[in-house]
């Protein structure tokens, strides 16, 4: 088919994250996920679990308890402070203290205009949160140690809190304290740590604790009715199904633990907790559980996000694993060429680009951007580097969240927090904004400029995607809406075609002419494989063979691919790869017939991959062994003797 | 194996005009035949019909071959030298289709699998059809008189084609022109020496790297030639005289190693006959249904041989097996070559080279060799006999020579001679493996310390598992020595029938011996003689013996102990299928366990996509 050759590159040590918190909003159907170093995710649970959002971590500002309400996204940390946070800007809006320490845990009353807050100091602080607002609101009565998980019940007047030792149920109309449940320890002088907690319409609350015991206890009258060694170690969450009649726990020891509330005998109507399925996906630590839908999601130190299909369809695949790198553009922004060597200089960077030319550097730091001639003394084998600042006049440019270059590096495109596109010309000492292109009032997650510079792509959140003339200093085309969100863009290398990937594995192909569906497009969409619409990894990134224009060269983490145009699709039922090996089809025996996919799964994760001149690549893998390297040691379990 | 089936005859219409070929069509079973004066026709061999057929204009003429183009699905021939027609099967007259003159000449149009069709032109250049035009204006008038026979192939993906011409002089040349990566053809060419009387046929086959061209003239002789993909050229070599080739006869190539002959005389009867040219020998042969004596034409196509003359269409079908040892054995005296005699004596030869290597052996020398080494009064002196055995271990015995060596040598009791020959002839037939046992067993100990010196063993076998031996070392080792020689179990049983009980008894005791030693793991004299070969050595003695062991009591106590011992390893055996059974278990765990990739942070590498 082809033959290229590859800068395969595995020094960009991107480490992902754990994964501390998970909420689900199920109106919006999306997720809402915080890391270890504060950076908040969301995906769309309805675009086939796409990761679409990113905002960024900010430094010493770490997240403990994330809750939805509506669409409104709250957080809460060891700051003290409960943050709220506009998902259009990919910023915190608004943030208020607790006046009692940091928080621990956060939740959302049924009605969704109060937060309550677990302290540190051992307060639950209730925050309101009516017509888009935060602020205080009150305090209840102050306890012995701090408060690690809190719920609300569905009545709005109980608050159970789970602390050291105990299980506390608060009045939310007093503020006071009604009633004590103590629980054990396994150890004379070893507390006992109530990590979670739940508690269902009918007043029974479940907790998980350090003992790796999950406890299920009537609210009424303050009884143990069922406590289980669930787990080999510290029980740290649980979900409650909707429905109120299965619980998942799960912990220190990774093992996805099922209770299920089933009739005691076929003559009685009670009903009684009983455990059933065990899952073992994640490798370490799971840290938070959700359901999501028909899914439940976890995740933990082994920073990927694990979904389950608990209502088993056969013939397909139940669970799926993502991986923790954060996809969606500025953060895979290329880090490849002189990456280490700048990041040694400025420290932790936000945003940064690299031309391939190697000329101007552009870092985004925060909300302020800077631009910089890159020289180097001709030296071949230890090139010392240096950088020349050109002149950005202040409050010219908005805070930015993904920015693209054309080709000749002198003209840099940002997608403004506002919604905005905004170009910026760099001349030799000074950089001038040029054009703002207005908002279509929807956050931006893809941006994309044509090799000419011509035309500029931008996906926005609705679905929406639209063409930019930068001559003409407008909007030219608003594309067919399709029913997913884009995953990556690639305009052709005559600029005369936009490949577009979606979410659910379509791809499409727009012609920059007239704004409509190519005729490849068009006689080739209702036709593609079973199978590589069954695949989960979404496409990531789109070029095109510089060789061969009629070769489109998509990749995900798991592959990349080769799209021939010229050749028909093979049909529904073609065959691109053997399952169980993950390996093209024949793969010892090449099967040289003409097909449209070629498949390549030499590399795992693959990061980037992008073309430079003539046959040349660049593959930037970052291997599963590599990251499991990173991983604190896990849950010591004896694997043979007594 | 091969079978040729009865002749068809095909119907009559079709009958009375020059053809010029038979060439496979667009579907299986379906031929397209080429008529020189003006029509081409597709046949369908199975009921011989006429499916569809084109007419050229009057006054025109087909000059070559019509053949059918996978690649551009059309039907290509050549009108009158000077025309290329192409046209799709589909179309109806051929009056409309556009055609391409070629200035130079066309003589023939091949087309070969997946590409496009290839134009020998006159001027013997070749080219692509597509790129033939460039060619226009070197046309230049050719250096002999006529392309005598031409053929295209594919040689390792490369298209190559052969033609042979006959110059002003009466000589032939054969050329081979193949093309190169850079979008050339180069040729190269060499003289076709003449082998008696004068060329009746060519053929040729690819091989992996080369063409073989046969050639087949008219006093029978097949010869051959090979020409590199690089244009190198082999020489012209004789393979064998095919009794019966007529003057009228014709020659096609049938697979890799058969050739089909048509008009070939058996018995006074005509008919065509399939040769085994890897084993020189005619491995079917059918008789027409009437006599031929006029010129006839063979084509091999769709799996059927079809034999044209000027009246006569027969077709018949063929099967045609691989080429082994196994199915020619006993069919090459059915027909034997005129001359070559020496050839038919000696064993199969699988070359031409090694025929003549063979050819070359002292053979005739053999007799009066064995006789002086047997007679002392041939070799008075000492240099005199060891000049006379340096022969010997000159390894210049043939293989047909080496029972009589072995026979004079026992019979006159020449111990070291023999000793020499088991260590020096390599293919020791089973009579004389028997033989020499007999004779070393029934020799003693002290005879053979006479004769035969052996190097002092570094052995560490203990005295007491040494005085079990029932044999001294010289006399174990020369046993272990025939031992180890080459054999086949089916032959060697029934020689080792002709050995005395007695022997076999005391063979049987030296084997129980070597198991118990080595099961022991104590290393013995000769490394090469392993347990499996001892085993095999064991079954094979007693398989041949075995009324005698049940019968004799003398064999019970040898029996009892050699069963002991095998009962022992059994056992152990049966605890090595259990360890293996563990082990396995273990070998897939740990192929369970990834490996660690051992990468480097940075590379450059070449990919290659699918």
């Amino acid at each position: 088919m082809a033959n290229f050759r590859v800068h395969h590159i595995r020094f960009f040590e991107v480490v992902p994250k754990p994964i501390n918190c998970l909420t689900y909003e199920p109106h919006t159907e999306k997720i809402a996920l915080s890391r270890s170093d504060g950076s908040i995710e969301i995906w769309s649970v309805c675009d086939n679990w796409f990761q679409e959002k990113i905002i960024l971590a900010v430094p010493d500002h770490s997240v403990e308890a994330l809750v939805w309400q509506g669409t409104q996204l709250y957080s809460a940390g060891l700051t003290g402070h409960v943050t709220k946070y506009s998902l259009n800007q990919l910023k915190p809006e608004k943030s208020c203290s607790s006046n009692a320490g940091p928080v621990w845990c956060l939740v959302s009353n049924a009605s969704e205009d109060k937060l309550a807050a677990g302290t540190e100091e051992g307060c639950v602080v209730l925050f309101d949160t009516a017509n888009g607002d935060l602020q205080y609101y009150r305090a209840f009565d102050k306890q012995e140690g701090r408060i690690f998980s809190l719920a609300w019940h569905v009545d709005e007047e109980i608050i159970v809190t789970g602390g050291i030792d105990n299980i506390r149920m608060w009045s939310v109309n007093s503020g006071h304290a009604i009633q004590r449940l103590t629980l054990g320890r396994q150890e004379k002088n070893k507390e006992t740590i109530v990590w979670c907690i739940a508690i269902t319409s009918d007043m029974t609350i479940i907790s998980g604790d350090s003992r790796g015991k999950t406890c299920f206890w009537n609210g009424r009258q303050g009884t143990l009715i069922l406590g289980v060694e669930s787990n080999k170690a510290d029980v740290l969450c649980l979900a409650v199904s909707p429905e109120e009649n299965s619980v998942f726990t799960s912990g220190i020891d990774p093992t996805v633990v099922q209770f299920e509330l089933t009739p005691i005998s076929t003559e009685t109507d009670r009903k009684a907790w009983v455990s059933s399925l065990v899952r073992t996906q994640h490798t370490h630590d799971v840290r938070a559980l959700v359901f999501a839908g028909k899914y439940l999601a976890s995740g933990g130190v082994d920073t990927a996000l694990i979904t389950n299909l608990l209502v088993k369809v056969k013939g397909t695949k139940s669970w799926f694993r993502y991986s923790g790198f954060q996809h969606v553009g500025l953060l895979r922004t290329l880090f490849i060429v002189v990456g280490k060597i700048l990041e040694k200089w400025f420290g932790h960077l936000f945003l940064l680009v690299v031309i391939a030319n190697l000329q101007v550097v552009f870092i985004y730091r925060l909300t302020i951007l800077n631009v910089y001639f890159l020289q180097d003394d001709k030296e071949f084998i230890t090139p010392k580097l240096s950088l020349t600042k050109v002149k950005v006049p202040t409050g010219m440019l908005l805070p930015a969240h993904h920015m693209v270059l054309t080709c000749d590096g002198r003209t840099l495109i940002t997608a403004t927090c506002e919604g905005t596109i905004q170009l910026t010309e760099v001349g030799d000492d000074l950089a001038t904004l040029s054009h703002t292109f207005p908002s279509e009032n929807q956050p931006i997650h893809l941006l994309q400029v044509s090799l000419d510079g011509l035309l500029i792509a931008a996906a926005y959140g609705g679905k929406q995607l639209c063409i930019y003339n930068t001559q003409l200093n407008k909007k030219i085309y608003t594309l067919p809406n399709y029913k997913c969100q884009a995953s990556a863009m690639g305009f052709s290398q005559n600029s005369q075609e936009l490949v577009v990937a979606y979410t659910d594995q379509m791809i499409l192909e727009y012609d920059m002419s007239c704004g409509e569906y190519t005729d490849w497009s068009r006689s080739n969409t209702k036709t593609f494989p079973i199978q590589w619409q069954k695949r989960h990894s979404k496409i990531s990134h789109i070029t095109h063979n510089p060789r061969n224009n009629q070769q489109v060269i998509l990749h995900d983490e798991q592959m990349f691919c080769i799209l021939d145009k010229t050749v028909p699709m093979t049909g529904k039922d073609a065959r691109l790869y053997s399952k169980s090996s993950w390996q093209t089809h024949g793969d010892s025996n090449i099967d040289k017939t003409p097909k449209p996919f070629h498949i390549c799964n030499k590399y795992k994760y693959l990061l980037h991959l992008d073309t430079l001149t003539e046959d040349w690549l660049v593959a930037v893998e970052r291997t599963p062994s590599s990251i499991l390297d990173t991983l604190p040691p896990v849950l010591g379990t004896k694997k043979f003797g007594t | 194996m091969a079978a040729i089936t009865e002749h068809v005859e095909f119907p009559s219409l079709l009958i009375g005009v020059e053809l010029l070929s038979f060439q496979e069509a667009d579907l299986p079973g379906n031929v397209v035949a080429t008529y020189s004066s003006r029509t081409v026709s597709i046949i369908k061999l199975d009921d011989r019909k006429t499916i569809h057929s084109w007419n050229i204009r009057h006054g025109h003429r087909l000059t070559s071959p019509c053949v059918w183009c996978e690649e551009t699905e059309k039907f290509t021939t050549a009108i009158n030298n000077q025309e290329i027609l192409a046209w799709p099967k589909d179309e109806t007259s051929l009056e409309k289709v556009k055609r391409k003159r070629l200035k130079c000449g066309v003589h023939t149009v091949f087309c070969l699998n997946k590409l496009e069709p290839l134009v020998l032109c006159a001027d013997g250049t070749v080219n692509f059809l597509s790129k033939a035009e460039a060619r226009q204006g070197a046309s230049h008038v050719p250096q002999w008189k006529k392309i005598r026979w031409c053929h295209a192939l594919c040689v390792a993906d490369v298209p190559c084609v052969l033609h042979l011409v006959e110059r002003q002089n009466g000589k032939l040349l054969l050329v081979f022109s193949h093309y190169r990566p850079d979008g050339t053809w180069t040729q190269s060419s060499k003289e076709v020496p003449k082998s008696g009387g004068s060329l009746l046929n060519c053929c040729c086959s690819a091989g992996f790297d080369h063409v073989n061209i046969y050639f087949l003239w008219t006093n029978g002789d097949l010869c051959w030639m090979t020409v590199s993909t690089n244009g190198h050229f082999s020489n012209h070599e004789k393979i064998q005289t095919l009794m019966g080739v007529q003057i009228n006869s014709a020659m096609t190539m049938v697979d890799s190693s058969h050739i089909a002959v048509a008009c070939l005389e058996k018995e006074g009867e005509v008919g065509i006959g399939m040769f085994d040219i890897k084993f020189k020998a005619l491995q079917a042969w059918k008789q027409y249904p009437t006599k031929i004596n006029k010129k006839v034409q063979l084509f091999c196509v769709c799996g059927h041989l079809i034999t044209t003359s000027h009246d006569k269409i027969y077709a018949c079908q063929y099967e045609c097996q691989p080429s082994t040892l196994a199915s020619i054995l006993g069919q090459r005296k059915v027909f034997s070559t005129q001359e070559s005699s020496l050839v038919e004596t000696s064993h199969f030869s699988w070359h031409v080279e090694s025929q003549k290597a063979e050819e070359k052996r002292p053979e005739p020398d053999m007799k009066k060799l064995f006789t002086k080494l047997a007679d002392p009064a041939l070799t008075p002196s000492y240099s005199d006999f060891k000049n006379t055995l340096l022969q010997v271990e000159t390894k210049c015995i043939g293989p047909s020579c080496v029972s009589s060596l072995f026979d004079t040598l026992i019979s006159h009791s020449e111990i070291s001679t023999l000793h020499v020959s088991l260590n020096t002839i390599l293919d020791v037939p089973e009579t004389c493996i028997c033989k020499s046992l007999q004779f070393f067993l029934m020799t003693t100990e002290e005879e053979l310390k006479k004769q035969i010196a052996i190097k002092a063993t570094k052995t560490s076998i203990p005295k007491d598992v040494t005085k079990m031996s029932p044999f001294g070392p010289t006399k174990a080792y020369i046993i272990n020595l025939i031992m180890l020689l080459p054999y086949n179990d089916v032959f060697l049983l029934e020689c080792i029938k002709s050995v005395h009980f007695g022997n076999i008894l005391s063979l049987l005791g030296h084997l129980c011996h070597l198991l118990c030693v080595m099961t022991l793991n104590i290393p013995i004299t000769d490394k090469k003689l392993t347990v499996l070969k001892v085993i095999d050595w064991i079954g094979l003695v007693i398989d041949g013996h075995m009324t005698q062991l049940v019968l004799s009591s003398d064999a019970r106590k040898i029996i009892l102990k050699l069963h002991q011992i095998v009962e022992e390893q059994t056992a152990l055996a049966k605890d090595f299928v259990s360890l293996e059974a563990v082990l396995q278990q273990l070998k897939k765990q740990c192929a369970k366990i990834p490996k660690r990739q051992m990468t480097g942070q940075y590379c450059i590498e070449v990919l290659h996509v699918y």
